[in-house]
């Protein structure tokens, strides 16, 4: 339990400080206010350490906290948007079976960036801004892969220490 | 590895590679490179005006809420100068010119986009 607590407060700070760089970072593929979805590292260890409870309590909190801190309003819709159809797919990724957490991951990254767009789409009502969805999707597959080959290297240690305990 | 992970492994290269193909061809077709005739101000969604891009000329978009927004049309090519939104991501944009390429201010749900020349005649009557 109490290094429940703990790995959760690590990954949750890797989180942060993944937001803050990436609210740094600027991505600039013609949508503005997009986020390259670097905390979604922290996300796909923990579901697959923890489960999608806790998971969903990760995502939540730092898109909360680095909205407050690195960001705006705006910039929190966008994360929401943003994290809210990639946690999904993720879990339906991960729910066929089909995938390893690198698949998973790469599901995500993509998604992540479909649902930037969409809400982008949203705000300004102009669908023509679909034209930077291509650029857009090799971003989330690079993102995606990068922290999915991250988090399967990382994953067997988090889980040693749990065994151990 | 055992065969299992392997073949899961492949699975997430395989959809990788599916995705980065699709956006290629995608972008074969959508990213003609071809420059643009005419800038469309879309404000909501609405096209409220438009402009010939190889007139040289300076415009005030005005939005909902007191937005305001400076576009300068040069040469070919458009940016937006000014504007008085919180994040001026719309200035940071830069130059553009090609046909499907545009500027989006977020805040002013204002989005610049530029256009081919065939519509010319059909928008400039309904306008
Ligand atoms: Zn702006």
């Amino acid at each position: 339990m109490k290094l429940k607590v703990s790995q959760m407060g690590l990954l949750l700070s890797v989180a942060l400080i993944l937001s803050y760089i990436e609210s740094v970072i600027p991505f600039n593929f013609g949508i503005p206010g997009m986020k390259l979805g670097l905390p979604n590292l922290a996300v796909v260890l923990t579901l697959y350490l923890f489960g999608w409870k806790e998971a969903l309590l990760i995502n939540l909190t730092r898109i909360l906290l680095s909205g407050f801190m690195f960001g705006n309003m705006a910039g929190i819709l966008f994360s929401l948007a943003g994290a809210a159809v990639s946690f999904l797919s993720m879990l339906a990724a991960r729910k066929t079976g089909i995938f390893d957490l690198c698949g998973v991951s790469i599901c995500g990254g993509v998604t992540h960036n479909i649902g930037q767009i969409l809400i982008a789409v949203y705000v300004v009502r102009t669908a023509g801004i679909m034209y930077y969805l291509p650029v857009l999707l090799i971003a989330g597959v690079i993102t995606g892969a990068l922290n999915g080959m991250i988090a399967m290297r990382t994953e067997p240690y988090l889980k040693k220490m749990q065994r151990r305990a | 590895m055992t065969e299992n992970d392997k073949r899961k492994w492949r699975a997430g290269f395989v959809l990788a590679l599916l995705i980065i193909t699709f956006s290629l061809i995608f972008m074969a077709v959508l990213y003609q490179r071809q420059d643009g005739q005419r800038v469309v101000i879309l404000i909501d969604g609405k096209a409220t005006a438009e402009y010939d891009l190889s007139v040289n000329r300076t415009v005030t978009i005005r939005t909902a809420d007191g937005g305001e927004n400076v576009l300068t049309i040069q040469d070919g090519s458009c940016y937006m100068k000014e504007a008085n939104c919180p994040d001026h991501i719309c200035v940071r944009e830069g130059h553009i010119h090609r046909k499907g390429q545009s500027i989006i201010c977020l805040p002013h749900h204002l989005v610049i986009q530029i256009e081919g020349g065939k519509e010319a005649e059909v928008d400039a009557v309904v306008r």
